[in-house]
């Protein structure tokens, strides 16, 4: 700065002040020529200065730019040996690593990377990835949170906790991280961090939740306020302290009906207090309702719909019991992904079944025959489909084969139902029993035992397997019906009403039960 | 002219900052190629052939037919005092505990013992009983694939001297028991069981109070489904036997019960992980540091839930470095499709403890695939993974003894054919150590 007011304050010297020395005319026009060609040139210059300084400014930024696109296209995580993968796998990581590597730059370019690591199941990649997108966005907490979920896969309980208090002071309503950095904390036996933690995650909404088109909508049949509470009532047993336990239990019991592992503790809970009848009730209703499963996370949700692992996808449709669209949608996606994989086929298999699509399901084990000819859990499962299809024959055939390897309760359940079908009842009889003394606590068996036995006439019979099945399942308001009809049968009335009446105390719509205590005269 | 130390100022910096940039990527370079350095420098074997050191030897009963084998857990033992090991064996798919008994040296012949079990699952020998012969502690699943039925239960297989064995039922109709263990747990002077009841949705860790004459009182210290191990050490080294529990299924913990001597516990879970499908798969407790107190080596490779069974990208090997006061310390230290029954013993010779590992999930598609390896430690708790076996496939259980009475450890393992493919398969492999050892 200094030196430029010293170089104009000597051209206006030049430009303004005549040299008093002088006295021509000539030498005064001479002096005004050299004083323009000065003052040409000194625009030359300065013009040539301004080209010159532009076109190093532009220079410069070009190669403060490569530079800079070249460093963080090195810092982007080498591409892993894909050799062993499914072909999606390789062209999906491949597509992202080279449209990330164009746009290092990019916090768009990298995350979609990130993610398809992640996805993928590369967690090492993911978790370098996620770190230089963290870079490029530091105001993204989303990828601080899959940074951390890739990290804690493999037991950084630290790391996870660390990284879900950024998020959460990042985005303090998003429910998930609370109780995330909730589970982090109490793994690390962290109890009051933990007990804070899930607070916040229990006093918050559910996050909201966008399915792309294409994709079916997840519904979270729990949610991540009833997680936060299973953790706030497992830290009270842990310090003691059972009737808060039981507490917070009733409370996320009744708020969320669906979550069998509350239950769960709520009966061991109830069995501590003294309180056994209560106990075996909580249990009873847990052992009706799915097992665990993690919480529908959003931000997970979207992984597997990034995800190109049938791995990755097989694991997020598991223990999704309570969205039967949502588990199909991943387990197809995985056979598209990975067509190969018996095992997948087989998941597809089940899947079909389950829903009563029995032509698609018994189509989807025969082609799992032919890639594990050796495996005879699949003869059953077809054997199955055989018999729902109606073809007995073909049915029994299947099962009796299966059987020969595979002994199991099941089996014999399912070739008694097969001769139920075709009335062969002494036949059938011999299976479920079969089916019993493998597993005494198969209340299908039973219940068809007693069905059968009720048909051959051995009504007396019939009213033990029943009353055994209600040892099994109290609350069974199908089974009391029955057990109902079946004393009526014999005429003993009273009882049969006491049944009617405790399977509408459990279920009021029971029609049969309406019915029968009507023509009883009790209604 | 005078634009010149402007322009030269910014060549200056431009060239800088392509100084800067240089140096960069050739750090981001050497990073990236160390790291490959270290990925490759794990990789490495001894010369020779994988299992270079180790002779491997099919020992038992033979496969029968086309059964596909389903052997839970092996123990190298001297079940008979006679100074040869023998090795015991919890067979699934027979319903009964083995005894192979090597007679003479290098001569096994394969015994059942007692009277069927259903699914056992692990078997520990000790003079149970006081009267000088080792007796058999046996836990019983009750049938293999997961139920919430209440079909567990604990034998003691009672040892007449002369190695004939009586069944005594000391615990039944409880959850699936995966693990149990004898300990003095309350300081009266006989003993009672640590006992892991896997359950399945529903499981408890509890211990059994032996009351004297077979009968037992169950006191169940944790209600959580999934426990496979309870293992009975001094974990606060204050003289009385402490409770190590492992539980698995969507817990996925290590518990610690910190005993008074007298049977009354206090829970305290040393470590967790966030991941519900971690897949823990065994501890074992043992002094891996040598600093004097035990420590916990814990490998995670169960992949038993969704197909298809095979390897995670979590699965592994660790251990919690106990740091006094019931605080322990989380180290990883390989990763292993599959990792199963970790156990610790000096393979090298070099006077610190290693680490061997099997592998029952890993992608056996895949010839190259690892069943059997070891962890070399350099002396100061860093391991290096050296493969002995590719197959046979599946292994679930591994013991570490001196079967052939040479000094050096050998190892026998079992394997577990529940998931596809079939076509490496061995129920029990013993695997000699042919010394001397590599670097001793």
């Amino acid at each position: 700065m200094v030196r430029r007011r010293d170089g104009d304050h000597g051209r206006r010297s030049v430009r303004l002040q005549p040299d008093p020395g002088v006295g021509l005319k000539t030498d005064a026009t001479d002096g005004h020529q050299k004083a323009a060609t000065a003052t040409r040139r000194a625009w030359i210059a300065r013009l040539l200065w301004i080209a010159g300084a532009l076109v190093a400014g532009a220079a410069l930024y070009a190669g403060v730019t490569q530079a800079r696109r070249i460093v963080y296209a090195a810092r982007l995580p080498a591409l892993p040996d894909l050799s062993g993968q499914p072909a999606s796998v390789g062209e999906h990581l491949d597509d992202r690593d080279r449209a990330a590597r164009a746009d290092p730059t990019s916090a768009g370019a990298v995350g979609a990377l990130c993610l398809a690591y992640h996805a993928d199941m590369f967690y090492d990649q993911a978790a370098r990835c996620y770190a230089r997108a963290e870079e490029l966005d530091p105001r993204d907490w989303r990828m601080i949170y899959y940074r951390a979920l890739a990290e804690g896969e493999r037991g950084s309980g630290g790391l996870l906790a660390t990284s879900m208090r950024r998020v959460v002071a990042e985005a303090p309503a998003f429910g998930p991280a609370w109780w995330r950095l909730g589970e982090a904390e109490f793994k690390q036996a962290r109890y009051e961090p933990a007990a804070e933690a899930w607070r916040r995650a229990a006093s918050l909404p559910e996050p909201p939740r966008t399915s792309p088109s294409g994709s079916p909508h997840r519904i979270a049949a729990v949610p991540v306020s009833a997680y936060a509470g299973l953790g706030l009532a497992r830290l009270a047993l842990v310090r003691g302290d059972t009737d808060q336990a039981r507490q917070i239990l009733e409370g996320v019991t009744t708020s969320a009906p669906l979550f069998g592992p509350a239950f769960r503790l709520l009966g061991d809970t109830y069995g501590r207090l003294g309180r056994s009848a209560d106990a075996e009730r909580a249990v009873h209703r847990a052992n009706s309702l799915p097992a665990y499963s993690p919480y529908a996370d959003p931000l997970v949700d979207a992984l597997a719909r990034e995800s190109r692992s049938s791995t990755f996808l097989l694991q997020q449709a598991e223990g999704t019991d309570l969205n039967a669209v949502w588990n199909e949608y991943l387990t197809r996606r995985a056979l598209d992904f990975d067509p190969g994989n018996a095992d997948v086929v087989y998941k597809l298999g089940f899947i079909e079944r389950t829903l009563g699509r029995n032509e698609e399901a018994l189509e989807l084990f025969q082609r799992y025959q032919q890639m594990v000819p050796g495996d005879y859990q699949v003869l059953g499962q077809i054997g199955s489909c055989l018999g729902d299809l109606g073809r007995f024959a073909e049915a029994e055939t299947f099962l009796r084969r299966a059987l020969t390897r595979v002994d199991d309760a099941l089996t014999h359940y399912n070739l008694g139902f097969v001769l139920t079908r075709v009335g062969r009842l002494p036949d059938a009889i011999v299976e479920y029993e079969r089916a019993l003394a493998r597993d005494p606590n198969h209340l299908a068996a039973l219940t068809n035992l007693a069905s059968v036995l009720v048909r051959q006439g051995q009504l007396e019979r019939a009213a033990r397997e029943l009353t055994h099945a209600l040892e099994i399942e109290p609350a069974n308001a199908a089974v009391h019906t029955n057990l109902g009809l079946l004393l009526a049968q014999q005429g003993r009335m009273e009882q049969a009403g006491r049944e009617f009446e405790e399977a509408l105390r459990i279920d009021p719509q029971q029609r049969q039960a309406q019915d029968a205590l009507r023509a009883l005269g009790r209604r | 002219m005078r634009s010149r130390p402007l322009l030269l100022s910014v060549l200056v910096i431009a060239a800088l900052v392509a100084g800067a940039a240089w140096w960069t990527f050739r750090a981001s370079a050497r990073r990236q190629a160390a790291s490959g350095a270290s990925d490759e420098r794990r990789g490495i074997l001894p010369r020779g052939s994988p299992s270079d050191f180790f002779s491997r030897q099919t020992i038992g009963d033979a496969i029968q037919g086309d059964e596909r084998p389903q052997i839970a857990n092996v123990q190298i033992v001297d079940l008979d005092r006679d100074g040869l090991a023998d090795v015991l064996v919890c067979d699934v798919l027979r319903g009964r505990v083995t005894w192979i008994r090597q007679s003479p040296k290098g001569v096994f012949t394969e015994l059942a013992v007692g009277d069927p079990i259903k699914a056992p699952a692990h078997v520990e020998a000790v003079d149970f009983d006081h009267d000088g012969d080792l007796d058999l502690v046996v836990a019983s699943l009750g049938v293999l694939n997961p139920s919430n039925n209440r079909v567990g239960a604990v034998v003691v297989l009672e040892n007449d001297g002369r190695q004939r064995f009586v069944n005594h039922v000391v615990a039944s109709n409880i959850a699936r028991v995966a693990d149990v263990r004898a300990g003095d747990l309350d300081g009266d002077g006989d003993l009672d069981l640590a006992v892991a009841g896997f359950g399945y949705d529903d499981g408890e860790t509890s211990w059994l109070e032996n009351k004297g004459g077979w009968t037992f009182e169950q006191h169940v210290l944790l209600r959580l489904s999934g426990p496979i191990n309870a293992i009975v050490a001094d974990v606060n080294h204050d003289g009385s036997p402490d409770i190590v529990a492992l539980v698995s299924q969507e817990w996925e913990e290590i518990w610690v019960f910190l005993n008074d001597g007298r049977g009354r516990f206090t829970p305290k879970m040393i470590w967790g992980s966030t991941n519900p499908d971690f897949g823990s798969s065994w501890i074992s407790v043992v002094d891996l540091d040598r600093d004097g107190d035990v420590d916990v080596l814990y490998s995670n490779g169960d992949a038993f839930d969704y197909a298809p069974a095979n390897s995670r990208p979590w699965h592994g090997v660790q251990w919690l470095e106990n740091k006094g006061d019931a605080q322990f310390e989380f180290h990883r230290i390989a990763d292993l499709p599959g990792a199963s029954s970790p156990q610790a013993a000096d393979i090298d010779g070099d006077g610190d403890l290693d680490v061997v590992v099997v592998s029952a999930y890993n992608n056996w598609d895949d010839p190259a695939a690892l069943s059997l390896v070891w962890l070399e430690n350099d002396g100061s708790m860093r391991f290096t993974l050296h493969a002995i076996a590719d197959s046979p496939t599946h292994l679930v259980t591994l013991a570490i003894g001196d079967l052939d009475g040479d000094g050096v450890p050998d190892l026998v393992t079992g394997g577990m054919y529940i998931s596809h493919p079939y076509d490496r398969m061995s129920r029990i492999t013993a695997w000699s150590h042919r010394g001397p050892t590599p670097r001793r």
